[in-house]
């Protein structure tokens, strides 16, 4: 199993996932983790239906994502791992699910956040979240797409702080 | 590497590049050229001939126009005509067939086999969404 992307992207499966990263980074699973999504199957059958076809598609909960890919379930796959938030991966990562590098693509605009790019803006409880990971050695980058050069995002978060 | 060239009525030509960026970034050896009511075919031909121009170092080129038989599309087959170099030309422009074409066309140096593959796959993501059964084909839960 090989874990070849986790991001961060509000809007799950879309228009750059299904056309661009899932071909660039070769990744034959998309690996949803959000808790909503898992129990709503409308939102289960719009992400199936956006799923490229050259990819199988889970849509998990924290729990189960952490399960399965501790378990050995997805030996051979190139997994494209997506979450809504930091605050799942915060999760993922106190569940026992350890990863080293998540790129943050699009984060929207909300009450009480913060512009740290185009199309990132956070909120104190997601700074907390970042704050939590890069002090387990967790590296972010935020890149939309494999065209725009990956910027280190705790820089681009440090400058708005 | 082949250049692309978009072509169409209107501001079509831009917006569906606004469009492409948005999902891929901005795109390589590319150039927009609107075909706007205040010009001619005849200045058309020329504006598509300076994009060509700007696309100088490519192996061929391929254009991507909106509709076949339409004036964009009608001064791209007359520019293929008198250019030496390779040159195709597509009609009935899609957002998936540009995505695809700007996201390939860099390793691509034989044009005419490229406009070939890229027609057939505006054609195939033309699609109608029918309703699954989530149970059907394979859903990880």
């Amino acid at each position: 199993m090989e874990i070849v992307n986790v991001r961060i992207d509000e809007r799950l499966i879309h228009g750059q996932i299904a056309a661009v990263w899932s071909k660039t980074t070769g990744a034959n699973r998309i690996m949803v983790i959000d808790g909503h999504a898992a129990k709503d199957s409308l939102q289960k059958t719009a992400l199936k239906m956006a799923c490229p076809s050259q990819c199988k598609l889970s849509v998990l909960s924290v729990g189960t994502a952490v399960k399965n890919l501790l378990s050995g379930k997805y030996q051979d796959e190139k997994i494209f791992i997506i979450v809504k938030s930091p605050s799942t991966l915060h999760e993922v990562y106190d569940e026992g699910y350890h990863f080293t590098k998540v790129n943050v693509g699009n984060m929207a605009k909300k009450a009480g956040s913060r512009r740290v790019k185009e199309t990132v803006y956070v909120t104190q409880e997601d700074e907390s979240n970042f704050n939590y990971l890069n002090n387990k050695g967790v590296r972010f980058t935020a890149q939309m797409v494999p065209k725009e050069e990956a910027a280190d995002f705790m820089k681009l978060l440090e400058k708005v702080r | 590497m082949i250049g692309i060239i978009v072509t169409a009525h209107g501001g079509f030509a831009d917006e569906i590049t606004k469009s492409l960026t948005l999902i891929i970034g901005a795109p390589e050896k590319y150039e927009a050229v609107n075909f706007t009511t205040d010009i001619s075919g005849d200045q058309l031909e020329k504006l598509l001939l300076k994009a060509a121009e700007h696309l100088s170092g490519c192996d061929g080129i391929l254009i991507l126009t909106d509709l076949m038989g339409g004036t964009p599309a009608n001064a791209s087959v007359r520019l293929k005509m008198k250019l030496e170099k390779p040159v195709e030309v597509i009609g009935g422009l899609n957002l998936p067939l540009l995505i695809e074409a700007s996201t390939e066309h860099c390793e691509k140096t034989d044009v005419a086999q490229f406009a070939k593959e890229m027609a057939s796959f505006g054609k195939e993501n033309i699609v109608l969404y029918e309703q699954e059964d989530l149970s059907s084909g394979e859903l990880d839960e």
